[in-house]
């Protein structure tokens, strides 16, 4: 893939696949339009792509258009991340080009959880959040795949059982939960006779319990809880047996990967239809002038933070800044650091955690000392992700032997 | 976005198989219970360790060492950190997006708690994940309540997801908030008709208004009463124990005393049964355990003989006015019952022979401290 360089594509294209691989930039046309509106507007003429980034991050509830530049900014951090994530873990099938369709989904939910104060760029934010979203998603699938569809129905959250059901075309959901409920209830794994992940088939002795608890529950649910409409009548074991079974059944087609269709449009961008409501004029200069200010007060914060991180860096020991040279610069895997220093995967794990921790609190104390930013936990989370993304770009500047 | 693959903020521990824990919590009669204790335990050892590996001062499980009177009705592994109080929540869901946290923990007083962490747990992989983290305001006020199950939650995207940031905010935030009101304390007669109530109920949690439930469970007594009682569901057989399997806390008394007092014991009891199983037995009226104990002699065509003794637990003497009676577990019919005296150093229910299968109770109760035993003869 070819990074876009121009402003105006980087906020109004799309990327499209061939195959398995990036084909080539696709231009929305009415994006374009409003971006080119945007920049010929703009007092000042060249501005950085973070400029834009956040002008358009902070508009993003208010103007029709915003979200779409963001959706489109945003695929290069998703690309990125997507192969870097599919190359690193080879143990579940997954082609960059899947990895981006899973990220690309979760564009809403990134712009969400950036936040610029005190943080970093969103560029850098996203690519992590994109990255996070493939890793997690691989996970589960590698867990879906070695379960048996009972212990999957055990270890599906309440959440993804709805999605299920919804999915499936079920409208009363109730009762449907409630017989999980107690299906949780009864079966739990017999871990001398097999895994958690292996449940079998309740037993007739467990279906017999479940029902006998679902009856129980309807009759028991006092007044305030009865939020599930359901009959009065018991239920029989057997009829029970049988939605259990379903319910099984339609949990473990949800969860198992369906092919998604690379030629589905990732953004519906009305194409043809010009939006009429642009913006009132006068929102522009002044979304323009938070944009720009916190575009400032960002770069000033890097700049400081880079000056303590770098002083801390300077501090650490030997097999400490090798371990982040591994880790950052060659970009291995804990599994693989682990086999390279003879050592095991969660001493590796705690190692880089306790470094991290290390910097970041030189970085809080010196942050709560000359700039009074209170040490909670919210804002500590942002400045531990900017110090992630600070080791990143740092060792991936330095040739791997130097170090001071 | 939430628990991730090869992720150095987001500690993986080990949390190895404990067979003989295992074997323990099938003493439980109510499934979801008895993997609840199982996974509590688990959880427990490997966050011990992790947490006294990062942590400088005392870290301490709470209320005691071994919360199994909360366990079993509540989820939520809680710990005392110095001065800062943490409440884990163990969860196998596969997608781990959302921190659960029954409503226990945030609003009873006495249990709510400064930091909620959210765990994976895989007993597969012998593994536990911690993923996130939430302060008592995060939950309390951006936290969505859910009225049915009686729990506070957060999304994966509002936790912070960075381990190493809990360690350093513990280190530099004194986490303030309001702490919520006390429950009123439950009159005795009350809460006594309560427990009755929760005792056979489907799920205890959320049989009564959270008020009484509240108060019942942030009373000691009425907590362990609940636990025992809960336990004792599920009667012990004397068969299974001529099979050599003991469950609830039921030994031989060769592994329950050393052989000393064991020959003691035995010859207090008959020198002829063929099997003598003991059992400790706490009594809140009381500051030391005390020791109930069968003595079973098979007769002819399963017909059984049983003696059943109350000893202390040392050399001393039984507390006095301590009752041990035995009754029908059907009817409620009182059978028997015996009394101590001052100076009496254990009491017993005349031997009695009945036929194999019978389903009894003993009830052991000093003033207005009681425990039962059920069991099938």
């Amino acid at each position: 893939m070819h990074p876009r360089t121009d402003t105006l594509a980087m906020f109004s294209t799309f990327a499209t696949f061939a195959g398995d691989r990036f084909d080539t930039w696709r231009s929305s046309p009415p994006l374009a339009r409003s971006m080119q509106k945007v920049l010929l507007q703009s007092n000042v003429p060249d501005k950085s792509e973070q400029f834009w980034a956040l002008y358009w991050f902070r508009l993003r509830h208010d103007h029709p258009n915003a979200p779409g530049h963001l959706w489109a900014y945003l695929q290069e951090p998703c690309f990125w991340a997507a192969e870097n994530i599919t190359r690193r873990f080879t143990t579940v099938q997954c082609s960059p080009a899947d990895g981006f369709q899973i990220a690309i989904a979760n564009v809403n939910r990134i712009l969400n959880g950036y936040d610029p104060d005190f943080g970093s760029s969103l560029k850098a934010y996203a690519h992590k959040a994109f990255g996070n979203c493939i890793r997690d998603q691989l996970r589960q699938q590698q867990e879906i795949n070695i379960s048996s569809d009972w212990g999957l129905l055990r270890r599906v959250s309440q959440t993804q059982l709805t999605q299920a059901l919804l999915t499936a075309g079920f409208v009363q959901l109730g009762a449907y939960i409630l017989i999980w409920q107690c299906f949780k209830a009864i079966c739990i794994p017999d871990l001398s006779r097999s895994t958690a992940r292996g449940l079998p088939p309740p037993s007739p002795q467990q279906f017999e319990a479940i029902a006998k608890r679902y009856n129980q529950m309807c009759q028991g649910l006092s007044p305030e809880l009865a939020t599930v409409d359901m009959g009065t009548q018991d239920v029989d074991t057997q009829w029970l047996a049988m939605e259990l079974s379903k319910l099984a059944t339609i949990v473990r087609n949800y969860l198992n990967p369906t092919v998604v269709s690379l030629n589905q449009p990732q953004y519906d961008d009305h194409s043809g239809e010009e939006p009429v409501n642009m913006l009132a004029s006068d929102s522009t200069p002044m979304a323009e002038l938070v944009a720009s200010e916190d575009n400032g007060q960002q770069q000033q914060w890097m700049q400081q933070i880079n000056q303590v991180l770098k002083a801390a860096i300077a501090d650490l020991d030997a097999p400490s800044h090798n371990l982040l040279v591994l880790y950052y610069q060659q970009k291995l895997t804990q599994t693989d650091i682990a086999h390279q220093l003879h050592s095991q995967q969660y001493q590796v794990s705690r190692k880089l955690r306790r470094i991290r921790q290390q910097l970041l609190l030189k970085v809080a104390t010196w942050g709560k000392e000359t700039l009074h930013i209170s040490p909670e936990s919210a804002i500590l989370g942002n400045v531990s992700e900017v110090i992630h993304e600070w080791l990143q770009d740092h060792y991936s500047l330095e040739p791997p032997e130097v170090s001071e | 976005m939430s628990l991730l693959l090869d992720n150095p903020v987001q500690p993986v521990l080990k949390m190895p198989a404990a067979p003989a824990q295992w074997q323990r919590c099938k003493s439980m009669a109510d499934p979801a219970a008895r993997w609840r204790l199982y996974l509590h335990q688990l959880g427990l050892t490997a966050l011990m360790t992790w947490c006294q590996e990062e942590f400088e001062g005392p870290v301490l499980p709470w209320p005691h060492a071994a919360p199994f009177d909360s366990w079993h009705v509540v989820d939520g592994l809680a710990l005392q950190l110095g001065d800062t109080r943490i409440v884990v929540i163990l969860s196998e869901s596969i997608d781990a997006a959302e921190l659960q946290v029954p409503q226990e923990w945030v609003d009873l007083r006495d249990w709510s708690a400064d930091y909620y962490i959210a765990a994976y747990v895989d007993v597969d992989e012998e593994q536990l994940a911690l993923w996130g983290y939430g302060t008592y305001d995060q939950i309390k006020n951006q936290g969505t309540y859910n009225l049915a199950e009686r729990t506070y939650s957060l999304k994966d995207t509002e936790l912070v997801q960075d381990f190493s940031v809990f360690w350093v905010a513990l280190q530099l935030a004194q986490p303030s908030y309001l702490a919520p009101d006390p429950l009123p304390d439950l009159p005795a007669p009350q809460a006594e008709g309560l427990l009755q109530r929760l005792v056979s109920a489907p799920d205890p949690r959320l049989t009564l208004p959270i008020s009484q439930w509240g108060a019942l469970l942030c009373n000691d007594h009425w907590r362990q009463q609940l636990y025992q009682q809960r336990l004792s569901l599920s009667p012990v057989s004397i068969e299974d124990w001529l099979n050599q399997i003991y469950e609830q806390g039921w030994q031989p008394i060769e592994e329950l005393r050393p052989q000393a007092s064991a020959s003691r014991f035995r010859s207090a009891a008959s020198g002829t049964a063929v099997l003598t199983c003991g059992k400790k037995i706490l009594l809140n009226a009381t500051p030391d355990e005390l020791l109930l104990m069968f003595s079973v002699d098979i007769e002819a065509s399963k017909r059984r003989n049983i003696r059943i003794q109350l000893h202390p637990s040392g050399d001393s003497l039984l507390p006095n006015n301590v009752v041990l009676a035995l009754e029908l577990s059907e009817t409620g019919e009182l059978l028997k019952t015996v009394k101590a005296g001052i100076q009496d150093d254990f009491i017993q229910i005349p031997p009695f022979r009945c036929s194999a299968g019978q389903r009894l109770r003993v009830h052991i109760q000093l003033a207005d401290s009681m425990c039962q035993e059920e069991f099938i003869s």
